[in-house]
C-alpha cells in the first residue's frame, strides 16, 4: 500500500515536470548568441584568458551568486559579449566596471567599494 | 550597539524588489514598433496621449511570469494608464499571437530582438517595471512581477503628487 503510495506519488511528479514547458522558467537559448559567445574572436591568446578572468570577476546580474562566466543566463551571455567586446577595443577594466555598475549598480561587483556607506565593514 | 546598526541594515525595505541605480535619462535607443513597424526613438515618451508617467514593461511570449502579469496590465491600461511594451529577444510573430489572444495592454511596442536596450537599462529579468515622466527620465523601477499590493505601494504615489 506504502509503495502503491510513493509511486503514485513520483509517477505524478514526473507528469508535472513533464508539462511544464522548458522555456517557461528559462528563457530559450538563442543560437546566435551562444556562436557568438563562444565563438568569440580574441586577438590574442592571452587577451583570451585576461577578458575570461575579468569577466569571473563580475556577478551576473540575474543570478544569485554565480559569475559572468559561470552563468548560462540569457542576461549573463548577452554581458559577456558586451565584456569581450568593450576589452577588445581596449576599453579599461575600469570603463567596464563603470558600464556594468551604471547599469546594475554595485551588486555586480564581488568587492564592495570604499564609500561612506561600507566604511562600517 | 552592533546589534542595533545590524537590526537597522536588515530592516532596511526600501530595497524590497527595486533597484537602487542613480535617476537618469531614459537610454536613447532607435527601434522598430512591433505593430507599425515604424522606427521609434526615446522621445516617445514625451508626447504620451495621457498622463505625466508611462510605464514602460519588459516582457516576453516565452516568459511564464509574464503571463500571471499580463491580466494585470491590461486592467491598468483600461484605467487610463500609459504602458509601452518592451518585447525583450522575442519572436515577433509569436509576441503579436499571443497579444491578439490575450489582449493588448500597450499602446506601443518596442523590439529589442538583440537585448541591447535591455543592457542599457538595466534590466536583470522579465518581466520588470519602469515609470518614465515626460521629461524622459525614469523615475522608479520594479523587478518581477506587477499586481495591485506592489502598485499601491510603489507606483501609484508617483500619480497622486501629480494630480
Amino acid at each position: 500500500m506504502c509503495l502503491l503510495f510513493i509511486f503514485t506519488l513520483l509517477f505524478s511528479s514526473f507528469a508535472q515536470a513533464q508539462n511544464t514547458p522548458l522555456n517557461s522558467t528559462f528563457s530559450p537559448a538563442n543560437r546566435d548568441q551562444v556562436k557568438q559567445v563562444e565563438t568569440f574572436n580574441f586577438e590574442s591568446n592571452e587577451q583570451q584568458t585576461g577578458t575570461i578572468k575579468f569577466s569571473r570577476e563580475l556577478r551576473c546580474p540575474q543570478c544569485l551568486n554565480q559569475n559572468l562566466m559561470e552563468s548560462n543566463s540569457l542576461i549573463a551571455k548577452d554581458l559577456r559579449i558586451v565584456v569581450y567586446k568593450m576589452q577588445d577595443e581596449a576599453q579599461t577594466d575600469k570603463q567596464i566596471i563603470e558600464f556594468m555598475t551604471q547599469r546594475f549598480g554595485d551588486f555586480v561587483l564581488y568587492e564592495p567599494k570604499f564609500e561612506p556607506k561600507t566604511y562600517l565593514l | 550597539m552592533v546589534m542595533s546598526v545590524f537590526l537597522l541594515a536588515l530592516n532596511n525595505k526600501e530595497n524590497d524588489n527595486q533597484v537602487k541605480v542613480k535617476a537618469k535619462p531614459f537610454p536613447s535607443f532607435s527601434l522598430t514598433e512591433l505593430q507599425s513597424g515604424q522606427l521609434i526613438t526615446e522621445s516617445i515618451f514625451k508626447n504620451r496621449p495621457r498622463g505625466e508617467y508611462t510605464l514602460l514593461n519588459v516582457w516576453a511570449s516565452w516568459c511564464s511570469a509574464c503571463k500571471s502579469e499580463h491580466p494585470f496590465l491590461l486592467k491598468l491600461a483600461e484605467q487610463g494608464i500609459n504602458i509601452v511594451g518592451l518585447n525583450f529577444r522575442d519572436d515577433p510573430q509569436t509576441a503579436k499571437s499571443l497579444l491578439n489572444k490575450t489582449g493588448n495592454p500597450y499602446q506601443q511596442i518596442i523590439v529589442d530582438d538583440k537585448g541591447k536596450l535591455a543592457i542599457d537599462l538595466g534590466v536583470i529579468g522579465t518581466p520588470e517595471s519602469y515609470l518614465i515622466d515626460k521629461q524622459g527620465l525614469i523615475a522608479t523601477r520594479v523587478n518581477g512581477v506587477l499586481n495591485q499590493f506592489i502598485w499601491d505601494k510603489q507606483l501609484q504615489p508617483f500619480f497622486e503628487k501629480t494630480e
